[in-house]
């Protein structure tokens, strides 16, 4: 009975029940020593995900996205970072002060990961059969026929036909595709309540891309698991995500429900992130690309992170960091400029 | 309109495992007939998912890779033809310095002066945006646009007629993206350049080609004037393709799913390629397709004349 997924005790979607964040990020400010200073990799970061949202993480290279993710996870390397303030509580548990154990126990059960390549993450000297029972019984006082059992299961969940026989094969015979399924099916194994997802189609050809987020999505939804999906497309975003976070350069610039983000931002890099899109302008007309380059981290930025290649800054921009303001539909974006002076 | 550069019939073999006498296993057919021409002041774009053969046509052209059959016309070799590849941080290297690595095209074929080579180097950088006192440094000082910047302006040393930009973009961010495909298409109007761009990224493919050339296991299933197919597509590849791009504003996923397994290339389907894949297979589908020429220099690689998208 163990085996059974927990899919008819648990609300299919994010309900009235889930008062109590799954995931809850509070002012989290984290920082990597490096020679004669600091680099500042996030600044008062409060991410919140419900039971049973997917919640997606948008931004560029360097904005934090991937070390929020690590981060949530604890698998930063220990001596190579600092949490300056704030707090992080994965399930209920205290992250930044959770023991190794407790670690062990958090981590592949109550909350899974999938990274962005799934060749380095599924060891290439054992079958698929042997890794996913390893995992499986891990977590669970199983035997190795029941385990197995499950495996084939969790496969066939990921619409692999042959799950017996991808059960003795090795991670290099199988495409690209397969393999992320294959690297979801494990995330799953243990009926998580949280999966984070960094980049996890993004070496992925689109029609495989779709295939691969549609079985996520529908597999958190059938258990009722949350989603923090990690991104740069934007198109991700709007089809798969309920509410959105923009990071730029370690803080979050904005944030909201997906639909009002993409269609009303409130932001001007949110803006301006979407109108580099290029099919945001005719077919042979110039893009809109944001000037200017990421800050150096390693500096003290006084005002707001944005402020340089802000077409809208002025003189408080550059000298007070913007608090995030909240409007009635929920999205909240941390910018000194009014709204509507930004059309 | 003067032809730079034209393929006629190309196919790409390469053999696959050996027995113990050496007679070869099987072949993986990377090519199968591609046919194409590449005007000067205009850019072709390929589109196609990985193991389509795009890459393969790219060495091809650029004379890399010599075809198993067929024949290249016009300007052909290193001379005329440039290539800036997808990856800025392993195509450029690391233990020169940048003017260097901008100057080598030239630098291999004639005997010039280290003071002539520096200042032309100097020239193609500020043209590509970057700045003089940048030339004595090296790869890892610039971030991954500039890195691109500093490809492009490589490419640009030999004065060639054709440049091949094999996915340039790809490893970028949106905001760098836009600065660089408004970079590649100043350059095309100033140098009268024929530009090649591989891509598996409809937005920008949509964006920056006039003409568009589909591929789908080493053939060409689709072909023509960009607006017109990415307005009317009219192959049920192109269209797969098209639906498969993640838009803003669609809304959220019904949930459902297609077939996606790419058949092997190492035998060849019988008939039509896309067959097995393809929602309207039907009689007639079994023999192979030949490219028919639709209305407006559009061809296609369908018997079948699908009906108009809702």
């Amino acid at each position: 009975m163990k085996l059974q997924p927990s899919a008819q005790n648990r609300p299919a979607t994010a309900g009235p029940m889930s008062t109590t964040p799954v995931l809850s990020i509070r002012g989290l400010s984290l920082e990597f020593p490096v020679w004669q200073g600091a680099l500042h990799a996030l600044e008062d970061v409060t991410i919140e995900i419900n039971a049973g949202e997917i919640v997606g993480i948008v931004g560029e290279s360097g904005c934090g996205k991937s070390v929020t993710a690590m981060a949530t996870m604890r698998l930063l390397p220990e001596a190579a970072y600092k949490v300056t303030s704030g707090a992080l509580s994965l399930l209920g548990h205290d992250m930044l002060a959770a023991t190794e154990t407790e670690l062990r126990h958090i981590r592949g059960s109550g909350a899974a990961m999938i990274f962005q390549e799934p060749l380095t993450a599924l060891n290439p000297t054992r079958r698929i059969g042997t890794l996913m029972t390893e995992v499986i019984r891990a977590h669970r006082k199983i035997g190795k026929k029941e385990a197995q059992a499950h495996a084939v299961k969790l496969l066939k969940s990921m619409r692999i036909a042959d799950a017996e026989a991808v059960m003795n094969r090795y991670s290099f015979e199988l495409s690209g595709g397969m393999r992320q399924r294959i690297v979801i099916a494990l995330a799953f194994a243990n009926d998580p309540k949280i999966v984070i997802a960094d980049e996890p189609t993004t070496a992925l050809d689109v029609t495989v891309q779709r295939q691969v987020l549609t079985l996520l999505q529908n597999r958190a939804r059938d258990v009722g698991a949350a989603v923090m999906l990690i991104t740069h497309d934007l198109g991700v975003v709007s089809e798969y995500t309920d509410r959105v976070y923009v990071m730029y350069a370690g803080k979050v610039v904005e944030t909201g429900p997906t639909a009002s983000v993409l269609t009303k931002p409130c932001h001007p890099y949110t803006h301006a992130l979407l109108a580099a899109g290029p099919d945001q302008v005719a077919p042979g007309e110039a893009l809109a690309s944001i000037p200017g380059t990421l800050p150096d981290l390693r500096e003290d930025i006084p005002g707001c992170r944005f402020a340089d290649r802000c077409a809208y800054a002025q003189g408080l921009c550059r000298t007070t960091p913007p608090p995030m303001r909240q409007d009635a539909g929920g999205q909240s974006y941390a910018c000194w400029i009014e709204e509507e002076a930004q059309a | 309109m003067s032809i730079a550069i034209e393929l006629t019939d190309i196919g790409v073999e390469f053999p696959v495992g050996r027995d113990w006498r050496g007679r070869v296993k099987s072949w993986a057919h990377a090519l199968n007939g591609v046919s194409l021409r590449i005007a000067r002041d205009r850019t072709l774009g390929i589109l196609g998912e990985s193991g389509c053969g795009k890459s393969t046509l790219a060495q091809v052209m650029t004379g890399l890779l010599a075809p198993s059959t067929g024949a290249i016309a016009g300007v052909s070799g290193a001379e005329r033809i440039s290539i800036v590849l997808q990856d800025p941080n392993s195509s450029l290297d690391p233990r020169m310095p940048i003017w260097r690595i901008v100057m080598e095209p030239v630098f291999l074929k004639q005997t010039r002066t280290r003071e002539d080579l520096r200042r032309e180097a100097t020239a193609l950088l500020v043209k590509v945006g970057l700045r003089p006192e940048h030339i004595d440094r090296y790869p890892h000082e610039f971030s991954g646009g500039q890195r691109q910047r500093i490809a492009i302006a490589r490419a640009l040393s030999s004065a060639p007629e054709i440049i091949i930009l094999d996915e340039p973009t790809s490893a970028l961010d949106v905001s760098v993206q836009a600065q660089i495909l408004n970079l590649l298409r100043d350059l095309q109007r100033e140098h009268r350049l024929a530009y090649v761009f591989i891509s598996h990224n409809v937005s920008v493919i949509r964006h920056f080609c006039d003409e568009v050339a589909v591929m789908y296991l080493g053939q060409i299933v689709e072909q023509g004037p960009s607006a017109k197919v990415f307005a009317t597509p009219a192959h049920p590849y192109t269209r797969l393709l098209l639906d498969a791009v993640p838009k803003i504003g669609r809304g959220r996923s019904t949930g459902q799913l297609d077939e996606t397994e790419l058949p092997s290339n190492r035998v060849l389907p019988a008939g039509c390629f896309f067959r097995s894949r393809c929602r309207f297979a039907g009689a007639g589908c079994e023999k192979p397709q030949p490219l028919r020429l639709l209305e407006g220099n559009h061809k296609l690689r369908c018997h079948k004349d699908l009906p108009a998208e809702a």
